[in-house]
């Protein structure tokens, strides 16, 4: 992908570089580039590859350098040019600028055309049909040049797309025109003919001609104006990272394109610099922005160690880190990559769309030919030529394939885009169309709705001693313990800032709890075994207060009395509510699966708001539930952490990875959320039942408008209505109908999400 | 009754028909992968507003590298899909794309361009 790469092999100054070829057309072009490149001096190594058109070089950078390669080339007739990146913007701005120009011709020579035309014969004057002629022919040689040209390239390779309808019309109403101009009395053939009458001469279409030019060229125009905005959330995030790098080598700060950094490097990043690639920090701490990666808005403080990630923007201090990914292995890139994949798979819904505009374009064809025969035969004698011309035009220049075709892939940019602006990362237009279905969600307790950690949530004394004096007591008796209650206990302590005495001695006694001597008194903590063991009572009722409450006791006595009852669970995500109530809302079916306790279970869905428990679940049950569920005739979301889950979410009918960070291509779940928050998931089914409804509307709208326009182009309305439609209306209304499919999508890029935005 | 100038009309649209309804969708010719020794079978094809071979015949059970050549510059032919296999990558003009494919099980793979008008088809053989 990177134009510019440095083998591990080279040394110095010396670099590789792929240069593009053009104009080879044998194997023994290729040699000549290859002889060309080789003589230039400074040049080490070279081979082309005529199959792939691309040289590959490695030069002394110091001796030579790349115009030298380029030019070398040219003077051996060739084109040498520095492969461009992917998607490049200057390439598409120079087409957009072709474009204006060519619209511009079509429009100062058109317009006068059309209102000639349209004066029904008041500007006509003898030899007016010529001067037509004469401003027409700019507009088809030089605006149409590319549709004719595509169209051609087209037909060579026996395919069809909109520039074969688009030339086919257009060359007919041009050439019958100049017929028409030349032998103005042949179709009213036989006893009608006028011979040199001026009113039963055939009438001429230029303006057609011009016009439908003009026309598509404008609707080209707005849609790659369009497009281009359809594109820009992918083309941001890759346009994070900066182009070059500050590594250290031998103690040395150097600055060094992108692609050179390897794994390995020491990279150095200033305050205010994005993080060019993935490691992890060896010197200095900062704190770094990384929303435009996950979505977290909290900037996220790194020092040794942390891992940072290419993309992301280092706001306050100097860090040096060591990288560890680099090029396409980067996050970011993952994310890009991901998210291109995606936008190019087809949806479902989208197949009858594909098996018709694989076809649209011959039918079509057929359509037109059809058209004239009938229009022909059934017209009067009179009128038969110019009505079977006219109406065949308009027959292909009103059809457009090009609205079927945009109407899934447009959606599908802009939403995944958005949606990995957001964090969320959609795997596959399958996977979307899926999550656009989803009633129910099934979401893990533990990690997902509650912080994963036991943490100390009340505390009940005997009233002999204050909370403070409780808690700090019964740390100092666990601060040697390893057990997760116990760790609850040390961090709640050092939460409230209590002073912990170091104990004088310890012993734990496993399952009951532990005796300690803090301070010259003995104290005991654990379960009410270990209290009955000792002959302490009194704790029953404080035991049993939190016990009904889900929590876990841990009682405490010094000197062989009761002091206290510390509660413990493991409490509720701060955002975990607000989650659950966006699923509600949204009008989801929200089920909690854990394979904790009952009584622990059903105080988080109490707290929460959720639906309906599954409590005692093995790890291995969880795919069980969910078959359980989806029996019930549900459609069924799995949240889970992406490797545990496996089974469970590969038999939901969407698997939602959470919390997977930056490591996105792995694990096997339609949809990815990057920030370890449930937020993420409303957000995501938010965004694919919009992102769906405007891939319907799309489809609907492309649909309807060819299985109408169609018709009343070919003239199906004259019978009743004497109706016809003009080449020229016709035009316009297959350039507004793509553009039309391009805007509707362009509505997702505004999406809000309220549940994707940060807690304020 | 029709007039010769309309018989002749109907006549030659019928052929006209005819030959449009051949001419897209009639048989097309094949083009077998090359195969390099111990490494992937290598196609390439060029996109120059339709593909080049569009009927690609590879072995079945065997890795395919696919170096796709854009020349156009149509917004058409931009985006290269292998929507079977999961494969879209975006063309840039004049810059050959290589593209890995797995070893594939025998059957018929269509690839087009990402508006779906351009079209082509992998056939996987023993």
């Amino acid at each position: 992908m990177n134009a510019v790469e440095t083998s591990p092999s080279l040394s110095g100054a010396l670099e590789r570089m792929d240069l593009a070829v053009s104009g080879m057309t044998c194997a023994a072009c290729a040699r000549r580039v290859e002889r060309t490149l080789s003589e230039v001096e400074g040049v080490q190594e070279c081979s082309v590859n005529f199959a792939t058109r691309k040289a590959s070089v490695v030069f002394d950078a110091k001796t030579t350098s790349v115009n030298a390669l380029t030019e070398a080339v040219a003077s051996a007739g060739y084109q040498a040019e520095v492969p461009k990146a992917e998607g490049s913007s200057e390439a598409d701005s120079a087409e957009e600028k072709g474009l204006r120009r060519r619209l511009a011709v079509a429009v100062l020579f058109g317009l006068p055309v059309v209102v000639m035309a349209m004066s029904h014969g008041a500007l006509d004057f003898p030899g007016s049909n010529w001067v037509q002629l004469l401003f027409t022919l700019p507009v088809i040689a030089y605006s149409g040049a590319p549709i004719f040209k595509a169209a051609w390239a087209a037909l060579r390779h026996r395919s069809a797309d909109m520039n074969v309808l688009v030339a086919l019309g257009t060359g007919t109403a041009f050439l019958y025109s100049v017929v028409a101009t030349q032998w103005p009395t042949l179709g009213a053939s036989g006893e009608h003919a006028g011979h040199g009458d001026h009113g039963a001469a055939l009438p001429v279409y230029f303006e057609a001609a011009a016009a439908v030019i003009g026309f598509v060229l404008l609707g080209r125009f707005l849609e790659s104006r369009a497009r281009t905005r359809a594109g820009d959330a992918i083309r941001r995030l890759q346009a994070l990272a900066p182009a070059n790098a500050t590594v250290l080598r031998d103690g040395v700060e150097r600055e060094v394109p992108l692609s050179q950094v390897r794994v390995g490097d020491e990279v150095v990043v200033r305050p205010g610099q994005s993080i060019p690639v993935d490691g992890s920090v060896v010197e200095g701490a900062s704190s770094v922005d990384e929303s435009m990666l996950t979505g977290e808005s909290l900037p996220v403080e790194k020092s040794a160690g942390a891992e940072v990630f290419a993309g992301t923007m280092n706001s306050t201090g100097r860090l040096v880190f060591r990288a560890a990914k680099v090029g396409t292995d980067t996050a970011l890139q993952q994310i890009v990559q991901v998210v291109e994949r995606a936008q190019g798979t087809k949806a479902p819904i989208a197949r009858l769309a594909d098996v018709v505009s694989g076809v649209f374009t011959p039918v079509v064809l057929l359509i037109a030919i059809a058209t004239f025969a009938a229009w022909f035969v059934l017209a009067p004698e009179e009128t038969r030529l110019t009505m079977a011309v006219l109406n065949t035009v308009a027959v292909l220049v009103i059809a457009c394939p090009c609205a079927l075709g945009l109407a899934t892939p447009a959606a599908l940019m802009v939403g995944m885009g958005r949606g990995a602006q957001l964090g969320v990362l959609v795997k596959s237009a399958a996977s979307l169309e899926g999550a656009s279905h989803i009633d129910t969600v099934v979401l893990d307790k533990t990690g997902t709705l509650t912080q994963g950690r036991p943490a100390v949530v009340r505390i009940i004394t005997s009233g002999d001693m204050t909370e403070r004096d409780v808690l700090a007591l019964t740390a100092a008796a666990e601060s040697g313990s390893e057990h997760p209650l116990a760790r609850a206990i040390v961090a709640e302590a050092s939460a409230r800032e209590l002073k912990v005495a170091k104990p004088e001695s310890f012993a734990a006694t496993p399952g009951h709890g532990v005796e300690a001597r803090v301070e010259g008194r003995t104290v005991f903590v654990g379960s009410r075994r270990m209290m009955e063991r000792h002959g302490v009572s009194g704790s029953a009722e404080a035991e049993r207060a939190l016990t009904s409450d889900g929590q876990t006791p841990v009682l405490v006595a010094v000197d062989g009395k009761w002091v206290g009852a510390i509660g413990i669970a493991d409490p509720e995500r701060e955002e975990a509510a607000s989650a659950v109530q966006s699923l509600r809302s949204m009008g989801m079916h929200v089920v909690m699966l854990t394979g904790d306790h009952e009584g622990p279970a059903s105080r988080v869905a109490r707290a929460l708001g959720i639906d309906r428990v599954f409590a005692g679940v093995l790890p291995e049950g969880k795919a069980h539930v969910v078959r359980t569920l989806q029996a019930e005739g549900r459609k069924v979301a799995m949240v889970g952490d992406g490797i545990n889950d496996a089974p469970a979410l590969a038999q939901a009918d969407l698997g939602v990875a959470m919390g997977t960070g930056t490591d996105v291509a792995r694990d096997a779940a339609g949809v990815a959320l990057l920030r370890s928050d449930l937020r993420g998931l409303p957000a995501a089914l938010g965004l694919a039942r919009s992102t769906m409804g405007v891939i319907r509307q799309n489809l609907f709208w492309a649909f309807l408008y060819n299985a109408l326009g169609i018709p009343v182009a070919a003239g199906l309305l004259y019978t009743m209505t004497g109706w016809l439609l003009s080449p020229m209306l016709a035009s316009l209304a297959m350039s507004l109908s793509s553009v039309s499919v391009l805007l509707n999508s362009l509505r997702l890029r505004s999406l809000r999400l309220p549940a994707a935005q940060p807690v304020a | 009754m029709l007039d010769t100038t309309e018989v002749m009309v109907v006549a030659s649209s019928l052929v006209a028909a005819a030959a449009t309804a051949l001419f897209f969708f009639g048989p097309r010719k094949r083009t077998r992968a090359k195969s390099e020794t111990g490494g992937a079978q290598q196609v390439d094809l060029m996109v120059d507003g339709g593909y080049r071979p569009d009927r690609i015949v590879v072995r079945a059970g065997m890795p395919v590298k696919l170096n796709v050549l854009r020349t156009d510059r149509s917004a058409c032919s931009e985006q290269f899909v292998l929507g079977d296999l999961g494969v879209s990558r975006t063309l840039p003009t004049g810059r050959v794309v290589s593209i890995d494919l797995p070893a594939l099980k025998e059957g018929a793979y269509d690839f087009t361009c990402g508006m779906n008008m351009l079209r082509g088809r992998l056939i996987a053989e023993s």
